[in-house]
């Protein structure tokens, strides 16, 4: 993120993906495992039906529009197929570099005056050129008449290649298979429907795209179709042998025999065109060869321009429940969308910050700027530092057998005040040994704290300011980092632990000690239970019923519970005994 | 720093317009009546503009670059009008900037148009007639050859330039949001 600093991160959301929340088992807390259920907020979107997080990973997406990237139009679902899921308009990829190409005009004649309105815009043939790395379509022979509707030009050359013919005569075989296959299909979706997992797998456009999957694989995604087909389900199996119209490996050597009306060699032609090599870059390198066209041209010279594939917008929907989660607008340039469920207008926003330990030096300037000044902490030496260039500081690392206070900043969505209770979950032993000393500890374990509603800037009074001022020079004179942020008169305004409340916005104190033999990085689990006022059942943005309740309150009142995971730091042992600063910003 | 947390600079370096724009006084700005700022910009320290380059045959004021609200042009950045030569005639073309864009230090910028929302990242080069659509990101030292377009709500990175992700769907606010806060705490000493 440009303009956070490095010492501030985003606490991670972890997202149950289906499951049901355990409040006593937190969930993975080290990479690789963590990584695939844990995201930003704001990559989050929220179901109010089920009143769940939902991630990427577990929506069910539907394409809402295809648009091509480069000109934006919007393809119609219809011809999408026909055009091969690419533009079929001007578009067009660089085959080397993936640059989009641009049309030219060849140069004009030399005895044209340079100044003339002709001298800039040539004349035909016109071609293709990638003003990235200067490929341009002369090189493989392919030049146009006019400017204008290149794909159209193009597709004369494109339908009569072997490929392309090849290709759909595997289609028209395939077809009637196909055919057969998708009216049997309503079998398998009814069938599928008791399981949640296969039914979404089934009622999926995959399955509807293809339908004698459903058939054939069906054991393997869950489907039971099995008691029925019989007869039928043997003879739709069935498939005639498909006969090439090109001899397989000899698809461009017989087409080359055409047009020279002789038999030519591909492969001694290679072997010719290899011996002569100088350079890597005169293969054509396997992405492109495979990604790029549909010959696979074993040299870079051969390679074609591209026809720049679609993009597509995708709607979600709530794996549970079904309703939809995210409608794009179906403008390709629009960012609006019809519908936008996302996390972070329902659940607290958390910002986890690392309170730098007090150095010699920055006691030292601290004492230069005077205690009454704003000068909190370490003066930042670059005035006016960019909020892009702030993502380089590097962060010191955390040291073995020390006390580090954290700082947690809650921030409030919703339109009602809430009431968060944080607990932090036990560390376990890094590398998972049973009886290992846990890698740190957290003071205070369990807090609860008011946040207030999210409300206009106007609307908050000020009296709340000056709360974080008074409680911070005392911080600068208690000095190093170890010092406990609890047995300070600090926290009398708000309440044990609380740092700062401010509009809708609360910070709390968090106290970690790092083990003594710790290394790598450390996170920790927190589980974070908010209860607030529903004064609406049915009323947005209050989800409606909550999986988790929390005990003993009113009917009124409802809670919502959600892991996190607070990225702590990395734990670096110190390389030599004196601390310096090099030592410090030299490990990752 | 948390993010609350002020960002100090100089009240010498820095001059600070009506409309908010804070514009550093070691930043080199050519042609400044065809330069417009849309308010509560942040222009840092070595920033060059070219206001100057304006398209050929013009006399008197032009727009030749219009920045929107709450944007931070980077360290030593370059916006530059983008040039080319049409129908014979050499000209520049003007250059707009969308709301809440910031732009990384060092990069070089000739895009025709950025929407609102964009993110570049540091050392990037975005070359003549791009157009980067609203909160499109480039991600850092990335190269975005001459006339690309980039759609929004992508994320581009590379040499040149190739679409990585999609970005999430809250996007827009998490920007409109940053910016707002870089603003407002970056406070004069």
């Amino acid at each position: 993120m440009a303009n956070s600093t490095a010492s501030s991160s985003q606490v991670l959301v972890h997202c149950p993906c289906l499951n049901a929340l355990s409040i006593s088992r937190p969930p993975p807390s080290e990479p690789p495992l963590s990584t695939y259920k844990h995201h930003d907020l704001s990559s989050l979107l929220f179901c109010e039906e089920c009143d769940a997080i939902r991630c990427d990973t577990c929506v069910s997406c539907e394409i809402a529009c295809f648009y091509c990237p480069n000109c934006l139009f919007e393809v119609p679902s219809a011809s999408v197929r026909g055009e091969k899921n690419r533009c079929a308009r001007n578009c067009f990829q660089c085959p080397q570099c993936t640059h989009t190409l641009s049309v030219v005009a060849s140069d004009p004649d030399p005895s044209t005056p340079l100044s003339s309105a002709a001298a800039s815009a040539g004349q035909p043939p016109y071609y293709l050129s990638c003003s990235y790395c200067r490929w341009d379509s002369k090189e493989v022979g392919i030049v146009f008449e006019k400017p204008t509707g290149l794909a159209l030009q193009l597709q004369k050359s494109e339908e009569a290649a072997p490929e392309i013919v090849e290709f759909d005569h595997v289609k028209d075989h395939l077809e009637p298979f196909l055919r057969r296959g998708q009216a049997h299909a309503p079998h398998a979706t009814t069938s599928a429907a008791t399981s949640a997992a296969s039914a979404s797998l089934s009622s999926s456009s995959f399955l509807k795209d293809m339908p004698g999957l459903g058939q054939r694989y069906g054991s393997l995604f869950g489907l039971s179709s099995r008691a029925r087909g019989g007869e039928a389900q043997g003879a739709r199996d069935e498939l005639e042998k498909y006969e090439a119209l090109f001899p397989a490996g000899g698809l461009a050597a017989s087409a080359k025999g055409k047009e020279k009306g002789k038999d030519v060699d591909l492969d001694a032609e290679h072997v010719r065109a290899m011996r002569e090599m100088r350079e890597m870059e005169d293969v054509a390198s396997l992405d492109k060869r495979w990604t790029s066209s549909w010959k696979q041209p074993l040299l870079a010279n051969d390679l074609k321009p591209l026809r720049t594939p679609l993009q597509a917008k995708r709607s979600k929907r709530c794996p549970e429940c079904k309703h939809i989660l995210i409608k794009p607008e179906q403008k390709a340039s629009s960012i609006r969308f019809k519908i936008k469920l996302v996390a972070s207008n329902y659940l607290p926003s958390i910002e986890l910050y690392r309170r730098p330990p007090a150095t010699i030096g920055s006691r030292l300037s601290a004492i230069a700027a005077g205690t009454a000044s704003g000068m909190r902490r370490t003066p930042r030496t670059a005035i006016g530092r960019s909020m892009n260039d702030a993502g380089g500081v590097e962060e010191e690392p955390l040291r073995p057998g020390r006390t580090y206070t954290f700082e947690l900043s809650f921030t409030n969505p919703l339109y009602e005040p809430i009431s968060v209770r944080t607990q932090v979950a036990r560390p376990i032993a890094q590398g998972g040994v049973e009886g290992a000393p846990a890698p740190f500890a957290v003071s205070s374990p369990t807090m609860s704290f008011p946040i207030s509603a999210y409300a206009e800037e106007w609307e908050y009074e000020d009296d709340d300011d000056g709360g974080r001022d008074g409680g911070e020079d005392d911080d600068l004179e208690g000095g190093d980092g170890s010092a406990s942020p609890f047995k300070k008169k600090r926290g009398s305004k708000y309440g044990a632990g609380i740092v700062e409340r401010k509009m809708n916005r609360t910070t709390v104190a968090l106290e970690v000690a790092v083990g003594r033999d710790t290394v790598g990085p450390i996170r920790a689990n927190m589980l974070v239970t908010f209860v607030y006022q529903s004064e609406d059942s049915a009323a947005p943005p209050s989800p409606t019923k909550s999986p988790v309740k929390g005990g003993g309150h009113k009917d009124d009142q409802k809670s919502f519970s959600f892991w996190t995971l607070l990225p702590l730091g990395t734990v670096t042992p110190r390389a030599e005994p004196r601390r310096s600063m090099a030592v410090s910003s030299s490990s990752g | 720093m948390s993010s609350s947390t002020p960002i100090r600079y100089s009240k010498s370096d820095y001059i600070e317009t009506d409309t908010g724009n804070k514009v550093a006084k070691s930043c080199h700005i050519k042609g400044p009546s065809n330069i417009v700022l849309g308010g509560k910009t942040i222009i840092q320290p070595g920033v060059m503009i070219r206001g100057d380059l304006r398209r050929a045959g013009g006399s008197g004021p032009a727009v030749v670059i219009a920045v929107g609200k709450y944007c931070v042009m980077g360290e030593n950045s370059v916006i530059r009008p983008p040039c080319k030569t049409y129908k014979g005639v050499f000209s520049y073309y003007p250059m707009k900037i969308g709301d809440y864009v910031s732009i990384g230090s060092n990069s070089i910028v000739e895009a025709a148009s950025i929407g609102n929302g964009v993110e570049i990242g540091k050392n990037c080069i975005i070359g003549p007639l791009t157009i980067i659509k609203d909160n499109a990101r480039i991600a850092d030292n990335s190269i975005v050859g001459p006339g690309t377009i980039i759609p929004s709500l992508g994320e581009w990175g590379g040499s040149p330039a190739r679409p990585t992700v999609t970005l999430p769907e809250s996007t827009p606010e998490l920007i409109e949001a940053k910016a707002k806060a870089y603003y407002a705490r970056f406070q004069p000493e």
